[in-house]
């Protein structure tokens, strides 16, 4: 069986969904090809879906506990299954799912389930699950087929006792305690959700804090908070071999230490999914990981594209949907509007943590200096009432203290607050903004004209320094 | 006789036999035998002083009873703390090799293994198509990136109802001094192993997904719509019949990848290849203490 469409994307995830439904509402005929039987890629099935509903019953039950401390004292039974800490994940899967299919089927999307191959730049060879073949030929082709996580020989993973992202959440019971390796994003969340739940968390990396590419002092206030809820971090430590002894999983590192636990989660990033895409046949070829494109997501030979964790960092869904539809867009020759490089990071650990702009580090490392303002949520109303008071927003504005260059979050609510301080960076706007106009009170928003204020009061002790040095 | 034969019955089982077999297993008086060879392994001094966590956990993997019974005692009072211990490995770590230990030896000196009483080959048949059943699980739930702990056990436990209603049926028959037929075998068998499975699930506190896959995986088998922990079972069942029983002829292995099960858990002819290619170590294991 052979058809033949005008774009066909490989991959359903947050890139693929968005490249499909911007070429469909362009009036092209477009086919999706995914292996899943239902659409959402990894972000649904394995990723960030399960893992933030996980996280978002874990904040609850903190919360709950957290607020009726003072009435009773309550502790997640030991081997709590971790399927009745996700209770509605299936819910929350079918509701996601029945609104990425009904979005495709309305924009007369259609649904090819298959694993995708080159046969040549335009056909694609696809393998049903009952074995069958059959062709999808297309003039434009956009590849999203996602990303998996990457192990490692020395970490031989067996998603039993050593497990990856993929599957730490297949866990039918909490262990007594968890090694995690690696410090990055998906580490970083995934330890700290487990430490909240009472699991005895070891993080252990090569680098001396755990995200890495934040500014330290965000880091160092997300390691305070991974401390307090009971996580130990192992820095600076280089592992050589890991291993399940029959009882534990042991983790040797370089200096003879042995880390033991119960289970361990190997987070050592993400490789694209190129096996069996037989690029060669498109004429493409990859790089060891990744998939390398141009400014408009497209690939060497032209009329193939790609877009999301195929083509490398920032692998965000936010940034892999974007790219999706920009993709989409230049392919079809559409105008996308102008592309922002502004692009947020939210981590959804607990505490939470967030990201736009410069960090002061690099601020320093760009122009030279910067000033800094702070706010802590203890001194916000909305934190004392909502029990968040461990939280820190940070400004960072140009060396006179005015214009806003980036602003980083930790505590509750950070991935959302920090669209405030995206779109002060979008507008180029000055910190002043955050005083100039009234915030509902209380809330944790505040936290900006807390940060504006202490900027300002800077500012100001500067001039008159000054002008006291002047005179 | 081949494990699927105990389900090609050709005679009715007699009402009054069911009923007296049906009070036998809800008794709860029939003990489950043990492999002998696992007994006799942990029996041995050497055994007893010198196992590592390694060697014990795989030792109780093996054997349905010695696993059952774990699961019974890590689910009581005792040691559960009102949590369901829902996975061998999970009962290790909470229990402690000691008391593993211990309880291994009391489950061998209780089974009665040294009076395997009936249809020694048989059982010894069904034993091994257990443990390759709940080692392809595992396999399948590898592939799916699904649970592989809560899979082994389904697939260990599936047809867990089978030796028991023979146990039953050989105890039933003793009275009247003689031996039921091959064809008496069968129809009790496939009459009451389901519901006898499915009641000894329960009394050992096995997990819910475990009954679920004891109640469902012939329907799954047919095509019904039954849970994923089902169909691993069925699955799991199948590929141990091929590994066991079918040898290794190309056009067997061929049916197998075409299996209909597999595409009920989204899987694809690549991914039954991944399984299949396990089939040295599953079979090696199932065959250790045979």
């Amino acid at each position: 069986m052979s058809a033949r469409y005008d774009v066909a994307v490989v991959g359903s995830g947050p890139a693929g969904q968005k490249a499909a439904i911007q070429a469909a509402k362009a009036g092209r005929r477009v086919a999706v090809i995914e292996k899943q039987s239902s659409a959402g890629g990894a972000c649904v099935h394995f990723g960030t879906i399960p893992s933030k509903t996980l996280r978002e019953t874990t904040l609850a039950w903190n919360a709950f506990r957290r607020k009726t401390r003072e009435t009773v004292d309550l502790k997640l039974p030991e081997n709590t299954k971790v399927a009745a800490l996700m209770a509605h994940l299936d819910a929350v899967i079918r509701g996601h799912q029945a609104y990425i299919g009904d979005q495709l089927r309305r924009n007369g999307i259609d649904y090819v389930q298959g694993i995708a191959r080159f046969k040549d730049p335009h056909t694609l060879a696809v393998r049903r699950i009952d074995g069958g073949l059959e062709e999808v030929g297309a003039g434009i082709v956009i590849l999203a087929p996602g990303s998996r996580p990457r192990t490692p020989p020395e970490v031989p993973v067996d998603h039993e006792h050593i497990l990856d992202s993929d599957s730490i959440l297949s866990l039918i019971y909490l262990p007594a305690s968890l090694t995690v390796l690696g410090a990055g994003v998906i580490a970083c969340e995934y330890a700290s959700i487990f430490a909240a739940l009472g699991v005895k968390v070891t993080i252990v990396d090569k680098g001396p804090l755990p995200l890495g590419f934040l500014d330290p002092e965000i880091s160092r206030r997300y390691l305070a908070g991974f401390e307090a809820l009971g996580g130990t971090f192992k820095g600076n430590a280089k592992h050589e071999q890991a291993e399940f002894d029959g009882l534990e999983v042991s983790l040797r590192l370089a200096n003879g230490e042995d880390v033991r636990a119960e289970k361990l989660l190997c987070t050592l990033g993400r490789v694209a999914c190129l096996d069996g895409l037989n690029l060669e046949a498109a004429g493409l070829c990859s790089t060891d990981r990744y998939i390398a494109v141009n400014e408009h997501f497209q690939t060497q030979v032209p009329h193939i594209y790609a877009a999301g964790d195929v083509i490398g960092p920032p692998a965000l869904a936010a940034s892999s949907m974007e790219q999706g539809r920009r993709a989409a867009c230049h392919a079809l020759g559409l105008p996308a509007g102008e592309r922002s490089a502004l692009t947020p990071v939210g981590i959804y650990a607990i505490p939470e943590v967030a990201s736009v702009g410069l960090s002061e580090p690099e601020a320093i490392k760009q122009f030279g200096g910067c000033m800094v303002g702070r706010a802590r949520f203890a001194e916000l109303a909305r934190g004392h009432i909502a029990g968040i008071t461990d939280g820190l927003l940070k400004i960072v504005a140009d060396a006179a203290g005015r214009k806003l260059l980036g602003v980083q979050i930790v505590g509750e609510g950070a991935a959302e607050l920090i669209h405030l301080g995206q779109m002060g960076l979008i507008h180029g706007c000055d910190v002043d903004l955050f005083i100039d106009y009234v915030f509902n009170f209380p809330t944790l928003a505040e936290a900006y004209r807390v940060a504006a204020f202490d900027l300002i009061e800077q500012r100001q002790a500067r001039a008159v320094g000054s002008v006291a040095a002047g005179a | 006789m081949a494990t699927e034969e105990l389900s090609a019955a050709t005679c009715a089982l007699p009402e009054a036999l069911r009923l007296d077999l049906t009070r036998r297993i809800e008794s709860g008086e029939l003990q489950l035998p043990m492999l002998p060879e696992v007994a006799r392994k942990l029996l041995s001094e050497e055994f007893r002083e010198r196992a590592t966590a390694r060697e014990m956990g795989e030792l109780i993997h093996r054997d349905q009873t010695l696993a059952g019974n774990i699961l019974r005692v890590a689910n009581s009072a005792a040691f559960s703390a009102g949590v369901p211990i829902v996975s061998l490995q999970q009962a290790v770590v909470r229990m402690g090799l000691e008391r593993i230990r211990e309880l291994t030896m009391a489950v061998v000196l209780e089974s009665g293994v040294f009076q395997v009483p009936v249809a020694k080959e048989r059982v010894l048949a069904l034993w091994k198509h257990s443990a390759a059943a709940g080692a392809f699980a595992k396999e399948v739930a590898r592939v799916r990136r699904a649970n592989v702990e809560g899979a082994f056990l389904c697939g260990l436990f599936h047809d867990l109802g089978k030796p028991v209603v023979l146990l039953a049926l050989f105890e039933a028959c003793k009275q009247k001094r003689e031996a039921p037929s091959e064809d008496l075998q069968a129809a009790a068998v496939k009459e009451l192993h389901v519901p006898a499975g499915h009641f000894l699930a329960r009394r050992w506190a096995l997990p819910d997904s475990v009954g679920d896959a004891i109640a469902s995986h012939h329907l799954a088998e047919q095509g019904e719509p039954v849970s994923d922990h089902a169909v691993t079972a069925a699955l799991g069942s199948h590929l141990a019949r091929w590994a066991l029983e079918q040898g290794d002829g190309e056009p067997a292995r061929e049916e197998m990848i075409r299996d209909a099960l597999w595409p009920r858990l989204n899987l694809y002819p690549s991914d039954a290849e991944t399984v299949l290619s396990k089939k040295a170590e599953v079979v090696k294991f199932a065959e250790a203490f045979g």
